[in-house]
């Protein structure tokens, strides 16, 4: 198990230090933050003193070393344009986005196993077929347009709800519910489907036979086996609304890491990109290392292989 | 009971103000949400309504007192003198002083704010203090030296600053502006309410919330709802979506173009190129019809642009210079006249932000047999590419630049980042305007000697004209009084 888990972990380091390589030259191949950062007053020479003043007149190799250095102690550079620690800005947007994806994540645990697992045991029924429309519909729509639809409707039309911003629960409500949107889908289906393969097994039958009442049989025989493809879905999920969370944190004015990450790259705030992407590749290191934990502890073969 | 439970709504009434006084302004964004002015993300939004600047530049060519009551110019140019206001308060209460203005525009200080070239590198000797007087001495004259300098330039509290330092300043700014600051959530909104003690008319509005609503149609929604009783907007579709639900929209800020230039003729030390020939350049602006687009893009608020840099607005704008007008027919002869009767054809690079425009110009282009094959790029990129002449070929660009005269001037100076063009013939000429500081004196140069060479130094095609942005006001908005062009005087907004 130990050799296992040190393995996936080596794994992660690899993929963190090609993302670092990866996000570096990416960002910069775009530009450089100047033409946004100065005034139309300032002449060449102002712009020449900058450059050399963020370190951007050295090679890219030259600028790659410095940052790896320095990203290694923890120092990731200062904000272009925040002018303080790139860190610093990114922790300080992380608790709204949580906050969000958290919830996002809350919703879709608590709607859509359920809703997927009766599904499954009630195949073909009336909430099996409202459920694949909600699917499909949820799977189809755009986050971007679901999101301007929700305050269309509950915001503009019903007056229900705050159209935008962070503040108490009722404004969580909307971008919630929106994040969550393709990810409920997506796990209802996941749900649905894992649980299908696993009501139709000789063991769930011979549970049944043996007269186990049905609650058991579904919630400790046969969702436990399908655990393993939800718990998948769910560390997927949980990356994908940190990610994901970029449209919804726009368009409901969410002041999250999605929103400070898009706006650094429009900015060519370098460090702060870097910073971002990083540090979500170890956030998403870190679920895939945790997925594998609990499979291992949910599946005892995988810790025999 | 019943007399406290009144007592107490009638102080809830007083401690909260009316709801025409209290207004939310959408924006979309608030720079790094940093105030020091040095900042070179600091909002205009906020940092206008904290501090007041000596003078305000209340249009082009137009100048109001502001913390100095008056001010003049030694016929060499070397001296400005402001009379100093001497009821003008921070918000700390402590009163302003010719230190503060000193402070403001310490060397030290003038050196890290970004732009301000030509009072920089020890241009600026430094002050005399004559009574109620400053008097700023200059080695070298800088004409435009109110428009493009003293009129951006608040007066921050000397005490204050080196009291709490730059960072306890960003947490808390306060000047002597119509606003003080009140409230600062991260990534959310900032509070600012009327300053009670203000030198000049109290602010009808008594409470302000900026909060920052990236998303337009969010900005939209929110004004529909009532969240918002301002929100900003690009000029373009949104102006149509304000008229769609029947909100007002009012133009503001900087007279702006858009303008082709011609990629070949950014660096004028090269071979000539078919864009040389200005019939080409008049075609291609004769083949549009500039008012249809106007109305569809910008739903009335843009206007066909005459001249490059020069808006028709401008008091010195000569009418005898009237934008081209709509005919294909001239267009088409004018081609066949430089040698393209078969028509044009070439790349065409605009932003993403110009996108409507870019496509409706190359669709009447088409009409008049001139193919341009478009390609969009993100503003930035664009901008780049531009300012660091790194575009390949003799493309065209569709770019946005200031169409303010003599305060645009960056434009007109090859060693500005935002020259349209690098042409010691062009800097010659700027230099003989810039020498001459007498601004009736200047304003009669602009009209006799830059308008007419306008077309041979600026080989660019403006395209049309609007002011930066426009705003959807909301019912409890009245109106908007007036703009400054460096400022975004909250003092100004009038509530129902």
């Amino acid at each position: 198990m130990a050799r296992y888990l040190l393995a996936r972990f080596a794994q992660g380091l690899v993929t963190l230090l090609a993302v670092s390589v990866v996000v570096f030259v990416l960002s910069r191949l775009t530009g450089d933050p100047l033409t946004l950062i100065m005034d139309p007053m300032a002449t060449k020479d102002d712009m020449a003193r900058e450059l050399a003043r963020l370190g951007l007149d050295r090679s890219y190799v030259e600028q790659y070393a410095i940052f790896l250095a320095h990203a290694l102690l923890g120092d990731f550079g200062q904000s272009v344009f925040y002018k303080r620690d790139a860190f610093g800005v990114f922790l300080e947007k992380l608790p709204a986005t949580l906050e969000l994806g958290g919830t996002a994540m809350l919703l879709s645990i608590l709607i859509a196993i359920p809703i997927g697992v009766l599904s499954a045991v009630h195949q073909g029924g009336w909430l099996d077929r409202i459920a694949k429309i909600v699917a499909l519909t949820g799977q189809s729509a755009p986050v971007f347009w679901i999101g301007l639809v929700m305050i269309l409707l509950f915001s503009v039309t019903l007056g229900w709800l705050p159209t935008a911003g962070r503040g108490t629960f009722r404004h969580l409500v909307l971008p919630a519910i929106t994040l969550g949107w393709y990810g409920n889908a997506f796990l209802m289906r996941i749900t649905r489907s894992a649980m299908l393969d696993v009501l139709g097994t000789d063991y769930v039958r011979l549970a049944r036979l043996e007269g186990l009442p049905e609650r058991r049989v579904i919630w400790k025989h046969a969702f436990k086996n399908a655990a393993t493809s939800i718990v998948t879905t769910l560390g997927l999920m949980s990356i994908s609304l940190v990610t994901g969370a970029v449209v919804t944190e726009t368009v409901f004015a969410w002041p999250g890491v999605g929103r400070l990450t898009v706006d650094a790259i429009f900015q060519r705030d370098f460090p702060v990109v870097q910073t971002a992407v990083i540090l979500i590749a170890v956030m998403v290191v870190a679920v895939n290392l945790a997925v594998d934990v609990v499979y291992a502890w949910i599946d005892p073969r995988v810790r025999f292989q | 009971m019943r007399r406290s439970m009144i007592t107490a709504a009638t102080l809830a009434c007083l401690a909260t103000p009316a709801a025409s006084q209290s207004l939310t302004f959408a924006i979309n964004n608030l720079g790094a949400e940093t105030w020091w002015p040095q900042d070179i993300s600091q909002n205009k939004y906020i940092t206008s309504n904290l501090g007041d600047p000596l003078i305000r530049l209340a249009a082009p060519y137009s100048l109001d007192p502001a913390v100095a009551s008056a001010w003049s110019m030694s016929d060499d140019g070397l001296a400005y003198t402001f009379a100093l206001r001497d009821d003008v308060l921070f918000h700390d209460g402590s009163k302003m002083s010719a230190d503060d203005v000193m402070f403001t525009f310490a060397p030290a200080n003038v050196e890290k704010f970004v732009g301000f070239s030509a009072i920089k590198g020890g241009n600026l000797l430094g002050f005399e203090v004559q009574g109620n007087k400053v008097v700023m001495r200059l080695k070298a004259p800088v004409p435009a030296l109110m428009d493009n300098y003293i009129s951006r330039a608040s007066i921050w509290p000397k005490a204050y600053v080196e009291r709490v330092g730059i960072e306890g300043f960003n947490k808390h700014p306060i000047g002597a502006g119509p606003y003080r600051f009140v409230e600062h959530v991260k990534g959310q909104h900032v509070k600012l309410a009327a300053w009670e003690r203000y030198y000049g008319d109290q602010p009808q509005v008594k409470e302000v919330t900026f909060r920052i609503v990236p998303e337009p149609a969010t900005r939209l929604a929110m004004l529909r709802t009532g969240e918002a009783d301002i929100s900003y907007n690009e000029v373009g579709a949104a102006t149509g979506e304000l008229k769609k639900y029947g909100l007002r929209g009012e133009t503001y800020g900087q007279p702006a173009q858009a303008v082709l230039i011609f990629n070949s003729l950014l660096n004028l030390d090269r071979a000539p190129g078919r864009f040389d020939d200005i019939r080409v350049r008049q075609a291609l602006m004769l083949a549009v019809d500039r008012k249809v687009i106007a109305d569809a893009v910008y739903f009335g608020a843009a206007r066909p642009a005459a001249l490059p840099v020069v808006g028709t607005r401008m008091p010195f704008y000569d009418p005898k210079f009237a934008p081209l007008p709509y005919d294909v027919a001239r267009a088409k002869k004018l081609l066949a006249d430089a040698g393209h009767p078969q028509g044009l054809q070439f790349d065409f690079t605009a932003g993403t932000n110009s996108k409507d425009l870019a496509v409706l110009l190359v669709s009447f282009w088409q009409r008049a047999g001139i193919k341009a094959n478009l390609n969009l790029l993100d503003p930035v990129s664009l901008s780049r590419a531009w300012w660091q002449r790194t575009m390949q070929g003799d493309q065209v660009l569709l770019v946005g630049g200031l169409a303010n005269g003599m305060a645009s001037a960056v434009y007109f100076n090859s060693k500005s980042q935002v020259s349209m063009y690098d042409s010691a013939a062009t800097d010659a000429l700027f230099a003989q305007g810039m020498a001459i500081i007498d601004p009736a004196k200047q304003t009669e140069w602009l009209r006799t000697a830059l308008l007419p060479a306008m077309d041979a130094l600026y080989p660019v095609a403006p395209v049309l004209e609007y002011q930066e942005g426009v705003l959807g006001l909301g019912p409890k908005v009245k109106t908007w009084d007036r703009f400054d062009l460096h400022s975004f005087g909250l003092q100004w907004l009038v509530p129902k």
